[in-house]
């Protein structure tokens, strides 16, 4: 939440960006009669200081109508919607035209106002800055957007998390067996691991899995080299550290970029992950039960991250692909079971339930033993092989101990033993790599004198035979050739060189924490606060009514005043007053057949209205159509009007004897299309 | 901490069950368990049981109903039960019932199947083999009496469990009861667990029960539960076991403690050929046969004995001609015994299908803990190869590997050091190759044991052995099963079978039964060669059951 200050600042600026006649007409209506030249800062600051009044805030709280606050809530959710945006949401539940006027409706109630940092370029929208702040106090909540449950038990979406469970398993088996390169593994896995290991089979489980594993490749975390695959146990590391919904976001990227040929870069943007951010938390803050209530979460997060969706249906079978599920409740003697410590049983196998297995910042589970379930219990199993691979990939006697004693406080004294045996064993061979460099005596004594070749002479294999390092070749040979030998010979058979391991990684350079901010108004918004009692919307607006009655010098003022309470316009008596012109809503029905013309000529190409068409489908049913009047084709008994239906903009040709009920209605208050 | 609220059961959702064994309802958890779920392994924190879709079918015999089932997972489970288990063991079990078996009283030499669905008429008439067994009727099928197991096994291949309603057939009856006091002089008293496991498989008496195999450790007294449940029926029984040597303990051990006379008690083997009310037979004679085309003779005598009760001793051991049989057997009481139900020929389905579910079952360390089998000490040893067989070893082949490796001569010296270790306990030296085993016994002046050796030899070496008249005996693969040496407390193990779990687990049998001193489990493995992983495949059905081996190199 900002400041008083700032946010009458930004209300000012609102207001400065609205060409003079807008301006005019909006103060008209809550200040009364404008005399003119008028003098548009002060002004303002009469309207600065209507809604900074305590009584008028309040009857504008009370006024707002459950459509009023499942709109303003969204507008606060999507921070600057356009009225599009706005309407697109909710459409799935309240007809089109409904939500629009009433978006117009709160326009002129100055509950939405335009966000001067938007709008020049998308024409957004943002709820006025001076009422914000008590709007969110007590009359806004994400359950105005995503309705409760009936029931307690009903299951909501939510998505499962990045599993690290999961990774750390695809890592064993990759370490510990020869799944061999991306496809070979994918196909290895889906015959004979998922099923024995995951324990289950159903085809989006699978691709599931099959999904962490492209992960892994795609992140670097494992390999390809020819027909087998190397690991980056440091980049392996950097990813089981990230926390689930980052995982989630991983595993998002990786499906996007399996089914769309642009997805790998549209899959790195900021848009996409704050899409993620925002769907999930969303999920995370609020239950949200039907489909319809996720299409609405998905459409948010559309809108706030400036995301295209271009099949929403598609969409979210994608999101079900990865990891989006629905959830129970789970019961709270449930919750309050213990789990299942980390213990290494005599044959050997690690159990548990919950919990990272980290010890020391290591998460060294998966190199040192091979998975064997991952389920509710977790069971791995260490044997010669997974600690002869463990050795290999460099861990140390005294690290995987100090591990296997972190994780389960006491290692069977058999295993201490095994593992001393499997070491000395291990280190019965050393196999180097390097390029063997044999001198002559003159240059061995040079070549062990040398401070500087030292960091790279991996060993001295016997007098004179030396073993270099291959990946600093080019300048122990430059140290060499300094030394007075003059230009050096080739190696004698050239081997291919191993890549480096030090990639660039996106996995630490990760923008979740800069895209944290977007998240708080959902957070904001999770809790309702507790309606404020006084006054009711009822009590006011009789007594608004009796006054306009009173005040009225002739029907059509009377008119024009009581259209204005209905919508809201006059909360307080100091607003009852005439305005000049007719705010009453335009319309011709029936066999008033010229004024439905008149109406649609005078909307047609115009900017700033829509026409409300009426009319019969195949069916007999009544229909209500907004669209956008773009042409009137004859004016006759035979008159059609050509028109775009919203919010799609579908183009139709109406006869306008097949119309029965024709409404004039203002698109915006603030921007002409 | 764990506390008297928590629940010791985890339910995965592959159906396997992990039961935290640190949990005080543990106990009672594990109880509620075993009658529809079998017990995989049973380390020391956290025991697997599976339910498959035979325990859970054996549970619907037995009258457990699907709805107990998952009553009592809901009782013991930790967390909410997974959605696929609750609508496996809905589908699986509640298939049971649906295939009925019932007398056919107008015709005493079939049976009446009535299949209650006409999907599962459809599914099961289209495998010929099974089809081919069925005269269809008006309610249902014919199916001869002999064909009974057959086409049960059948069924239970394809998932249709059939419910057996034909009451199993008495047999002549044989009056025997327990003595309480043995011919020894000895006290007897039932032990709870042998009792229980007698209860497992006798049930109520009623269809679905009377037959099944009871899994206990070696040394724990399975023979005695065989006496039991032969009491309980007062029948005429056959018992088949592993060899001469475990007949005649067999006969040793009723005549012992049962009060029956010995006139009724007969040995059916190779030496003998006696069919008394109660006879104890090996699994070699009945599967002997002149030439390999030829019938087996002597399995009339499974066929013809009108047994009310068979015990197959050493289940794990039942060889392929006599499941054969035991398929035309149903109609008889049946009990498999066994410490390690491991085949491997991955037959133990037909074990449950034919002789009966695994009813009873009971992990190992409990039963060490309550001081009704030995504490025993489990060492593999690491032997380094000499020098000059190091190229030969080198260069051989997996098999010759495993031979240098197995008869290391290294691994004489350990012999002799490990007996001058333990110069007051009785030992066997056990071993897989003659030529080794023979070196050993020359070299320790002990007496060798192995196929070659006769009965009468190797049962006065056994009582020799039993009487403390010889301390060390030296034996083959012979000494593997059914031999009770309940002075033994130290096995040398210099060679093996590859990586055979049951063997490994036998030889630590010898010498479980319950003494003051703890048991010594010695495994001679040859460093750095193929032994070892063997060895440690060998080790696995152990390591399951809790015990820890320690592992020391001999320098």
């Amino acid at each position: 939440m900002k400041d008083t200050r700032s946010q009458v600042h930004i209300w000012e600026r609102s207001l400065a960006i609205l060409p003079d006649t807008i301006f005019l007409d909006i103060v008209r209506n809550f200040i009364g009669k404008v005399p003119t030249p008028f003098h548009k800062p002060l002004l303002t600051k009469k309207l600065t200081t209507l809604f900074s009044t305590d009584e008028f805030l309040a009857r504008v709280e009370a006024s707002l109508s459950p459509t009023d606050k499942q709109l303003l809530s969204g507008a606060y959710v999507l921070g600057s919607p356009t009225q599009d945006e706005l309407c697109s949401i909710f459409s799935d539940s309240i007809s089109y035209a409904t939500l629009q006027q009433s978006v117009v409706n709160l326009e002129e109630r100055l509950l939405l106002v335009p966000n001067p940092d938007t709008f020049e370029h998308t024409a957004g929208l943002m709820i006025n800055p001076l009422v914000v702040d008590r709007l969110l106090a007590s009359s806004l909540a994400l359950e105005d957007i995503f309705a409760p449950a009936s029931d307690a038990d009903t299951p909501y979406y939510r998505f499962l998390g990045g599993d690290p469970r999961i990774v750390r398993a695809l890592l064993s088996l990759h370490i510990h067996t020869t799944l061999g390169t991306r496809e070979k593994s994918e196909k290895v896995l889906a015959t004979k691991y998922i099923q024995s290991v995951f324990g289950q089979d159903d085809a989006p489980f699978i691709e599931r899995i099959l999904l962490y594993n492209r992960m892994l490749f795609g992140e670097k975390i494992l390999i390809e080299q020819g027909r087998s695959t190397r690991i980056d146990i440091n980049r392996a590391q950097a990813l089981l550290s990230k926390d689930p919904g980052e995982l989630q976001l991983f595993l998002f990227q990786t499906a996007l970029a399996s089914i769309q040929p642009q997805a790998p870069k549209i899959a790195k943007d900021v848009p996409f992950r704050a899409f993620f951010i925002i769907l999930s938390t969303l999920l995370d803050t609020i239950p949200i039960y039907h489909t319809r209530g996720l299409r609405t979460a998905c459409l948010m997060a559309s809108y706030r991250s400036r995301l295209p969706i271009a099949n929403m249906d598609e969409f979210i079978a994608l999101l079900f692909t990865v990891g989006l599920t629905s959830v129970q409740k789970p019961k709270k003697e449930l919750l309050d079971q213990p789990h299942l410590q980390p213990a290494i049983d005599s044959d050997l196998t690690i159990s548990f339930t919950e919990g990272v297995p980290v010890v020391d910042g290591k998460d060294l589970l998966h190199c040192l033993a091979f998975v064997r379930k991952v389920d509710v219990v977790t069971s791995y199993e260490v044997n010669k092989a997974t600690i002869m691979r463990a050795f290999d990939l460099g861990l140390t006697v005294e690290e995987i101990l100090r591990y296997l004693e972190g994780l389960t406080q006491s290692i069977p004294q058999g295993l201490q033993n095994l593992i001393g045996h499997w070491k000395e064993e291990f280190s019965s061979i050393v196999i180097y790599d390097g390029i063997l460099v044999k001198a002559n005596e003159r240059l061995s004594r040079i070549i062990e004198a040398l401070p500087t070749l030292q960091p790279f002479l991996i060993s001295r294999i016997a007098d004179g035979m030396y073993l270099f390092s291959r990946n600093s070749e080019a300048q122990w040979r430059e140290i060499l050739s300094s030394t007075g030998i003059g230009l050096l010979p080739r190696s004698i058979t050239e081997v291919a060189h191993h890549t480096s391991t030090s990639i660039e990684s996106s996995i630490g350079q990760s923008d979740m924490e800069t895209l944290r901010p977007i998240q708080e108004p959902i957070r904001i918004l999770a809790v309702r606060q507790p309606e404020p009692t006084e006054p009711t919307a009822l009590d006011f607006q009789k007594d608004l009514r009796k006054a306009i009655l009173a005040k009225a010098s002739n029907k059509g003022e009377q008119e024009e005043m009581l259209a204005r309470l209905e919508r809201k316009l006059i909360l307080v008596p100091s607003q009852i007053s005439a305005v000049q012109g007719r705010t009453q809503t335009m319309q011709a029905s029936g066999f008033d057949f010229q004024g439905k013309i008149n109406l649609c000529k005078a909307a047609v190409n115009s900017t700033v209205e829509l026409l409300e068409l009426h009319i019969l489908d195949h069916d007999g049913n009544s229909q209500i159509l907004l669209t956008e009047a773009k042409e009137l084709i004859n004016s006759t008994k035979d008159a059609s009007i050509r028109v775009l239906v919203l919010p799609d903009g579908e183009e139709k040709v109406l006869p306008i004897e097949k119309i029965f009920k024709v409404r004039k209605l203002r698109r915006s208050i603030f921007f002409q299309m | 901490m764990n506390n008297m609220d928590d629940k010791p059961l985890i339910i995965q959702s592959d159906l396997s069950m992990m039961l935290d064994v640190h949990s005080p309802a543990a106990e009672e958890a594990r109880n509620d368990l075993i009658a529809f779920a079998e017990l995989v392994k049973s380390p020391e924190h956290v025991h697997t049981y599976a339910i498959s879709a035979i325990s859970l079918w054996n549970a619907a015999s037995a009258g457990i109903s699907v709805e107990e089932v998952l009553g009592r997972l809901e009782k013991w489970s930790r967390y909410a039960l997974p959605e696929q288990v609750v609508f496996h063991i809905r589908d699986i079990g509640g298939r049971f019932g649906c295939i009925q078996l019932l007398p056919y009283p107008e015709n005493e030499e079939v049976y009446l199947l009535k299949i209650f669905h006409e999907r599962f008429v459809r599914e099961i008439m289209a495998r010929k083999q099974i089809s081919a067994m069925l005269t269809p009727v008006q309610d249902g099928f014919l199916i001869p009496r002999y064909q009974r197991g057959e086409l049960k096994l059948q069924l239970i291949k394809l998932k249709f469990p059939v419910d057996d309603r034909i009451p199993l057939e008495h047999g002549e009856p044989v009056p025997v009861a327990f003595r309480s006091t043995s011919s020894r002089g000895v006290e007897f008293v039932l032990r709870d667990y042998q009792k229980f496991a007698a209860d497992s498989v006798l049930g109520n008496g009623g269809p679905g029960t009377g037959y099944g195999t009871i899994v206990l450790p070696c040394g724990s007294g399975k023979t005695i539960v065989g006496m039991e449940i032969l009491t309980r029926l007062s029948t005429r029984t056959l018992i088949l076991t592993t060899n001469v040597a475990a007949v005649h303990q067999w006969i040793a051990e009723i005549s012992d403690k049962l009060d029956i006379d010995p006139s009724q008690i007969g040995e059916y083997s190779g030496v003998r050929k006696e069919i008394r009310p109660i006879t104890v037979c090996t699994y070699q004679v009945l599967t002997w046969r002149p030439d390999k085309d030829a019938d087996f003779p002597h399995m009339r005598v499974l066929k013809e004995g009108n047994w009310g009760l068979i015990i197959y001793d050493e289940v794990h051991m039942l060889p392929a001609p006599v499941f054969k049989i035991t398929a035309e057997l149903q109609a008889v009481h049946r009990v498999g015994l066994t410490a390690t139900l491991i085949r491997e020929d991955h037959r133990e389905d037909e074990v449950f299908s034919l002789v009966g579910p695994k009813r009873y079952d009971v992990p190992w360390s409990e039963l060490e803990s309550q001081g009704w089998i030995a504490e025993a000490e489990c060492t593999e040893i690491r032997v380094p190869l000499p020098r000059n067989l190091e190229i030969k070893y080198a260069i051989g082949s997996k098999r010759e590997k495993y031979r240098i490796a197995s008869e290391n001569p290294e691994k004489m010296q350990i012999v002799k050091d490990l007996i001058d270790n333990h110069p007051e306990d009785f030992i066997l030296v056990i071993g897989q190759y003659l030529d080794q085993l023979k070196i050993i016994s020359k070299e320790l002046g002990a007496p060798l044991i192995t196929g070659a050796t006769g009965n009468a030899r190797r049962d006065e070496l056994y009582r020799l052995f039993r009487e403390g008249k010889e301390r060390i005996l030296v034996v083959s693969k012979v000494a593997n099963f059914a031999i009770d040496l309940p002075d033994a407390s130290v096995a040398i193990q210099v060679s093996g079978t590859f990586g055979s779990r049951q063997e490994e687990a036998q030889r630590l049998g010898r010498i479980l039964r319950p003494k003051k001193q703890s048991s010594h489990f010695y495994s001679l493995v040859t460093r750095y060669s193929s032994e070892e992983e063997f060895s440690a495949n060998r080790q696995k059905f152990l390591t399951e059951q809790g015990y820890n081996y320690h592992v020391e190199v001999w320098e």
